[in-house]
């Protein structure tokens, strides 16, 4: 798997408290498309400080690991406990990417905002991909 | 020219950029008539920026949330082209909510996500899906 290296400062991942079920959210979720070129998978777990996830993007021959964010999280109605949504947002230097997330009918619709901070010349561009649950929370590492 | 994602990769691209957000301007009304949410979306281009105003319906929502600057636009790809969608934060005081929009065949497509400030009453942030037509 490509690591990236970042400062200790951009890759800690201070996790938001939250007291929404995330069960519907946690676990593995794999790109639909098989040759997808934006994001491979991501995975979302419960740690004691919230919500934490972390995005593989495509790569080849391996994937390149994002690092890890806190994910704030989303019900469908503030009268509701179950969160079906969430956002988090990656700085990861030459690059930084807002994640809008949402589950409709088991599918993970994600929307990835991306903004070049690097003047490479690449225009900032939105996306969206589709994810299934290729992995139950438990089994995550 | 780094990249974590292999759609990054782009070479000899020179200097894309994302158009003026001509095509989002407009005065946006929600598709759900009896919306207890958002009822209207001004949104109008301000040289290369775009300025947002929400409205509710006065009743769950406040009627008027007040005009903001997106604070970022994207086009469809990393080659550029006119934007096509953007996000936007409103302090609302007793919540703030994050936008993001995007136009898909005509109309402007909506994720609001509500995060609640002071555990206000036990409820829980929110999130909604909502749609515009001009």
């Amino acid at each position: 798997m490509n690591k990236v290296k970042l400062p200790e400062a951009a890759g800690a991942a201070v996790a938001v408290k939250t007291s929404l079920d995330a069960s519907v959210l946690l676990g593995e979720w794999s790109n639909t498309n098989h040759s997808a070129t934006g994001i491979a998978r991501l995975m979302l777990a419960q740690t004691e400080n919230g919500i934490i996830i972390r995005v593989l993007g495509a790569g080849n021959p391996q994937p390149f690991d994002w690092g890890e964010a806190p994910a704030e999280l989303f019900a469908d109605l503030p009268e509701l406990n179950q969160a079906m949504s969430f956002t988090s947002f990656h700085d990861l230097e030459f690059m930084s990417v807002w994640l809008l997330a949402y589950v409709n009918k088991g599918v993970l619709v994600v929307v990835s905002l991306s903004r070049f901070q690097d003047n490479s010349g690449r225009s900032n561009y939105w996306d969206k991909e589709l994810f299934f649950r290729s992995r139950e929370p438990d089994t995550v590492q | 020219m780094k990249y974590l994602r292999v759609q990054d990769q782009a070479e000899n691209i020179g200097a894309a950029v994302t158009g003026a957000p001509l095509d989002l301007s407009g005065t946006w009304l929600n598709t759900n008539t009896e919306t207890p949410g958002i009822t209207r979306v001004t949104c109008r281009a301000d040289g290369e920026t775009l300025r947002v105003r929400f409205e509710g319906n006065g009743s769950s929502e406040p009627s008027d949330w007040g005009e903001v600057t997106a604070e970022m636009l994207y086009a469809a790809s990393i080659r550029g082209g006119p934007a096509m969608s953007f996000v936007a934060s409103f302090d609302l005081g007793f919540k703030k909510v994050r936008v993001g929009a995007n136009l898909n065949q005509g109309l402007l497509v909506m994720s609001i996500h509500h995060s609640l400030q002071n555990d206000a009453a036990g409820q829980s942030n929110y999130f909604a899906r909502e749609f515009f037509h001009r």
